[in-house]
């Protein structure tokens, strides 16, 4: 069988390219071939993938359509007689970036406003979390499936001993992800200057990723650097290593995000013992299960004082790694291969009569 | 502890401090913020279009010289691109003051039909086009409620 992976976009430190090249490990594995091509190809990329004219399928070929931002080009696939299957990344509301990124916005705002273009067009519409599903069914999907994030807590090395933190070692609080507006670091920067002045003078906080863009991170810092001077690093192009260890200090993870399609951090958290503390929206309450400290509330003291109780508590942050294990033992990366399998043979029987 | 007893306590806790006069003081600084809907002060600022020469660079190694060079780049076609910025902005601006003269008029002719209160201007239909559009696009409607007084005229009493 032939499987083409078709992208709007591949670079090589894009989450949704190494997730389709992760699936074309797979795909080959089973014996299956195909090309994996792209609107647009970060020269860095080399001939891994191929440009959209590169792809002539065959009739009987699937298509597996990753669906991550607007991306006209990609429209023209949808008219061809092959199966289709579309994995949705989930498309961030672009409410959040209008004030910050107005080119950001105009994607957003226009790549979920065709979803439902893309998901009528296909035989099967699966999202990364069952959250992501729901939103392709309001977007008019015939059958929805749920492959989630192929997570391989290997490519972060070992998970190391379980362990309390030294109590003469200042808490470190960790946020993994972008900055940007809905992942709402403002929040936790609030929230953590009042755990810094009431509960622990001596912590810190640690916020590793790529901010959407220089202004917006450069907001960050100034707001950073007011609320709580010299507690706070920024960490970006972070190697997986230097990750790992960010994550192997850490006391907590906090993710006060507003949005979120499924968040690998937290699944990376579970594998390192690390507590996590987190706003229920999107795909968290999935994902996390019950292994983590869901916090719907506004109130960064309440925040603060959860801060204290995963930095600190010995039996709940026991309690909180061992349920934090069997997330990801849940979200073991056979499963999510073999989801990913029974989506492409469900759509290649439904159109070419074989599986 | 147990997990599910944290976040009760965590909520105790933080009333209880603040009865003690603790999680008092003043957090304000940058905060995100996403407005039910933009002021017409907002999209007339938006309007009027004037792109970042700092945004303008390169992220790859080596990126120093490219971003130069872009910046240069820009520098050089500096008449042709104000030509594009002021005709853009010329085009926003009258429509926005074209809509917003639109919105006076709907509103005054929907309060001389009894349709609204007087005050109560610009309220959007939301089964409306306007208001399907803002929702596909994930844009917050303008709203009229900042509309000048002056505009209105007096009306006489609907039929």
């Amino acid at each position: 069988m032939n499987v083409h992976q078709i992208l709007s976009g591949a670079g090589p430190v894009d989450a949704v390219t190494s997730q389709a090249r992760t699936m074309r490990r797979l795909m080959r594995d089973w014996g299956w071939g195909g090309v994996d091509v792209a609107s647009s190809i970060d020269p860095r990329m080399g001939r891994a993938v191929r440009p959209l004219r590169a792809l002539n399928p065959a009739r009987s070929d699937v298509l597996l359509v990753h669906y991550s931002a607007y991306a006209p080009k990609l429209e023209r696939f949808l008219e061809l007689p092959n199966p289709k299957l579309l994995i949705s990344h989930n498309v961030t509301p672009a409410r959040w970036f209008w004030d910050v990124d107005p080119h950001l916005a105009i994607h957003c705002s226009l790549g979920r406003q065709r979803l439902p273009r893309f998901v009528q067009a296909v035989d099967l519409a699966a999202g990364v979390s069952a959250f992501n599903a729901a939103e392709l069914r309001q977007a008019g999907a015939r059958e929805t499936t749920v492959i989630p994030i192929h997570f391989d807590p290997a490519r972060l090395g070992a998970c190391g001993p379980d362990r309390d933190p030294d109590p003469d070692h200042p808490p470190v609080i960790l946020f993994v992800g972008r900055l940007t507006p809905h992942k709402r670091q403002d929040e936790l920067i609030r929230a953590f200057a009042l755990f810094r002045r009431h509960r622990s003078p001596q912590a810190r906080l640690e916020l590793v990723g790529e901010p959407v863009n220089e202004d917006y991170g450069a907001a960050l810092a100034a707001l950073a650097e007011e609320l709580a001077p010299g507690a706070v690093r920024f960490g970006r192009g972070l190697s997986d290593e230097a990750l790992a260890d960010r994550y192997r200090s850490a006391h907590v993870l906090c993710c006060l995000s507003e949005h979120e399609g499924f968040c690998i951090p937290l699944l990376e958290a579970f594998h390192f013992g690390v507590p996590v503390v987190a706003r229920p929206a999107g795909g968290v309450p999935e994902v996390a299960g019950d292994a983590a400290l869901l916090v719907p509330d506004r109130d960064p003291a309440v925040v603060a004082e959860l801060l204290e109780l995963a930095a600190g508590d010995a039996e709940l942050r026991a309690d909180l790694r061992t349920r934090g294990r069997a997330r990801v033992a849940a979200y073991d990366p056979g499963a999510t291969a073999r989801a990913l399998r029974a989506a492409v043979e469900r759509v290649a029987a439904a159109r070419n009569g074989c599986a | 502890m147990k997990p599910e007893q944290a976040l009760a306590h965590a909520r105790e806790q933080a009333r209880a401090a603040r009865e003690r006069g603790e999680y008092s003081e003043d957090l304000s600084g940058f905060q995100v913020q996403v407005p039910d809907r933009r002021s017409h002060e907002q999209l007339v600022e938006w309007a009027l279009i004037e792109p970042d020469l700092d945004l303008v660079r390169s992220t790859r190694a080596w990126g120093a010289p490219i971003t130069a060079l872009k910046r240069g780049a820009v520098h050089v076609l500096r008449q042709y691109l104000a030509q594009i910025e002021s005709q853009q902005s010329r085009f926003n601006v009258h429509m926005l003051v074209r809509v917003a003269e639109l919105e006076d008029r709907m509103a005054d002719l929907e309060q001389w039909a009894g349709r609204r209160e007087p005050g109560e201007y610009g309220r959007v239909d939301p089964d409306g086009a306007a208001a399907r559009l803002a929702r596909d696009l994930d844009v917050q409607p303008a709203g009229g409620d900042e509309l000048p007084e002056r505009h209105r005229p007096d009306l006489p009493p609907a039929p």
